[in-house]
């Protein structure tokens, strides 16, 4: 699992433009929306791609994507129960 | 009361001018001048590295403007038009959704840029500017329709004053061309000619 | 004052302003079940003319600008310009790496080249405000005296490019769209081209134009893609189109809404309505008919303006059922007659972006 968070997280910082962001700064538990890195809803959309790509999981209803992208842990957790 | 130039600011490749004086030079071969820029301008705002290029080029524009001339922010959020007009708009990013299309792939923060008028969106977010905007194509000389459009706003009252940008960045080219146009007695009337003179300096 | 009128559509719905409006008075939809047309070939409702990226739109163009010439006395018009609305033009160019003719810039001047009589052209893209942005242009070139008269003209393509963009942000539905509804699950595309004049010379219309009181746009100032929760552009736009026309609210009789049918659109205009008191008015939104044809979707439907306000009939908003946004709103359930004298057209769109502009008789 921590493999997979450290990978999550360059992925995060790639795929949506994370610029002066460094990996070490996301906190597992933190909200990935909101207070959190203060994604919005292109960002969401965007780690549904990230999901098909790189680990060839489909979410076809975005709403679902609320619970799956709370934090980094329950993103990680999500891919470890669908891969 | 005429409708005439004040501010204005050009950046030609990695050239920054502001009212015609050097205001700063990226390295000829820095790759990411526009960060270089935004570094410079001392900006803390990471929405701007999520922009395409068109998008970053005209909010650092605006900034230019506002560090020059603070006297901006005195306009109320809606009194502020944006009168923009492009060349080739968006092709970069039309490019990249092209190709994610090509692999079936499409990526909604590129495919969102493929509206140029979206510079104008991220300038108002920036600035919570609530104003008149609009996006004109045009050949970079022929600013004939912005300006008489731009004009009209002023004429008829729904914007007080407006900034002018004359925006293209794709390929290696980063060219803008911007101006503060305000109603005022006194200072260079906006028209075509004047407008030439002022960016050409 | 700023006359209006000489209009025409081409669309899967006819190739005149009157097809159009005939076919809308029955019912009918230019939205079909396209099997495969979607990105990963899933079947999609679209309003197509031909297929997808098959539409030769400057052919379209000089059809739907000749309609309208064929509608004035040319030699009345004075001092012309021709007003282009589209978001895309012929993006499909790009499908091939035609990178060189797929811009808009380039686009502009294969139109100019196919109408030389045009002494200038302007080219106005603004997403899916364009064509109301592109009227308020019009009318205020012409209220200001920089020109006499302008032909305005619409158009957009469904293409590969749009449909895999707006798929890759959910936005589609899977069924025929449903404006406003509580059900509603996204949005259709479609395509087509619509053409105004707008002229200061009434004499130019061959038969009775209406009147353009001008309008407004206003930026949301909230996010690129997420339509503001407040309703706050639309309803500036509003404000300020009533305000300089010197409009009251409860002098619009018939508006013209948006309505793409997704779920944060439609919510976001019925609360600009209610913080105008306009949600007592009757309201559509055509998507169920056209699709979103984007750049001329502004155009289409300022045509069906000027054609109901001719008729005094509204039409009905196909799609919609039960209410479905937090402000109730007084959706058209079904085509009746009401006399028509002031129409508020309005439109929302990516970057932010809001117009409106005020059709009087």
């Amino acid at each position: 699992m921590d493999e997979l968070i450290v990978k999550l997280k360059g992925q995060i910082i790639e795929y949506l433009n994370l610029e002066d962001i460094n990996a070490e700064d996301i906190v597992n538990t933190d909200p990935l929306f909101g207070d959190g890195l203060a994604l919005d809803s292109i960002d969401a959309l965007e780690l549904i791609v990230l999901l098909e790509q790189e680990y060839g999981i489909v979410v076809a209803d975005p709403e679902k994507g609320k619970e799956i992208f709370e934090s980094i842990q329950t993103l990680a957790e999500y891919i470890s129960a669908n891969k | 009361m005429n409708v005439n130039i004040s501010t204005y600011c050009t950046v030609s490749n990695h050239l920054v001018k502001v009212n015609g004086t050097e205001y700063f030079e990226g390295a000829p071969d820095e790759p990411n001048f526009l960060k270089a820029l935004y570094q410079k301008l001392e900006m803390s705002y990471p929405k701007f590295f999520k922009m395409d290029d068109l998008s970053k080029l005209g909010v650092l524009g605006v900034e230019l403007l506002k560090l020059h001339n603070p006297e901006i922010s005195n306009y109320s959020d809606d009194e502020i038009g944006l009168v923009f007009q492009t060349s080739k708009g968006c092709i970069s990013s039309d490019l990249s959704h092209q190709e994610k299309v090509n692999k079936k792939s499409p990526s909604p923060s590129i495919f969102v840029y493929t509206l140029a008028n979206i510079v104008i969106g991220e300038i108002s977010i920036k600035n919570k500017w609530f104003g008149e905007s609009i996006l004109f194509i045009a050949e970079e000389n022929d600013t004939s329709s912005t300006i008489n459009y731009l004009k009209s706003l002023i004429l008829t009252n729904k914007s007080k004053c407006c900034i002018l940008g004359i925006i293209d960045a794709y390929d290696n080219k980063t060219e803008l061309k911007m101006a503060l146009i305000t109603k005022q007695e006194l200072g260079i009337a906006l028209n075509e000619q004047n407008l030439k003179a002022i960016f050409e300096k | 004052m700023v006359y209006i009128g000489a209009e025409n559509i081409i669309s899967p719905l006819g190739e005149t302003a009157h097809e159009n409006f005939e076919a809308l008075t029955k019912g009918q939809t230019g939205l079909k079940l396209i099997p495969g047309g979607g990105i990963k070939d899933e079947d999609l409702y679209l309003s197509v003319i031909n297929k997808i990226d098959g539409l030769d739109t400057i052919k379209a163009v000089e059809k739907s600008i000749q309609d309208s010439l064929s509608q004035v006395h040319q030699n009345e018009l004075g001092r012309t310009e021709l007003i282009i609305s589209t978001t895309k033009g012929e993006i499909n160019l790009l499908k091939n790496g035609d990178d060189q003719h797929a811009t808009l810039d380039e686009y502009k001047r294969r139109i100019s080249a196919s109408l030389p009589w045009v002494k200038n052209t302007t080219l106005v893209s603004n997403a899916c405000i364009s064509g109301v942005l592109a009227l308020i242009v019009g009318h205020d070139l012409i209220s200001t005296n920089q020109v006499d008269s302008v032909i305005v003209t619409g158009v957009d393509m469904v293409s590969e490019f749009t449909i895999a963009g707006f798929q890759a942000f959910f936005a589609m539905s899977p069924g025929l769209c449903k404006p406003f509804d509580k059900n509603r699950d996204g949005i259709n595309l479609g395509e087509g081209v619509a053409t105004i004049i707008m002229s200061k010379n009434k004499a130019a219309f061959k038969s009775t134009p209406l009147q353009s009181l001008g309008g407004s746009a206003a930026n949301d100032a909230n996010h690129i893609s997420g339509p503001s929760r407040t309703g706050e552009g639309l309803y500036r736009s509003m404000k300020n189109t009533l305000k300089n026309a010197q409009v009251n609210s409860n002098e619009i009789d018939f508006i013209s809404a948006h309505g793409t049918a997704t779920a944060y659109n439609d919510e976001m205009e019925s609360i600009a309505f209610d913080r105008m008191d306009l949600s007592t008015v009757p309201l559509h939104s055509l998507k169920g008919y056209y699709g979103h044809t984007f750049g001329a979707a502004g155009m289409i439907e300022s045509v069906i303006c000027l054609q109901s306000m001719r008729a005094n009939k509204l039409i009905a908003c196909i799609g919609f059922e039960e209410t479905g946004t937090s402000k109730p709103l007084n959706i058209i359930k079904q085509t009746t007659d009401k006399n028509l004298n002031t129409v508020l057209k309005t439109a929302s769109g990516f970057g932010g972006c809001n117009a409106s502009i005020l059709f009087k008789k």
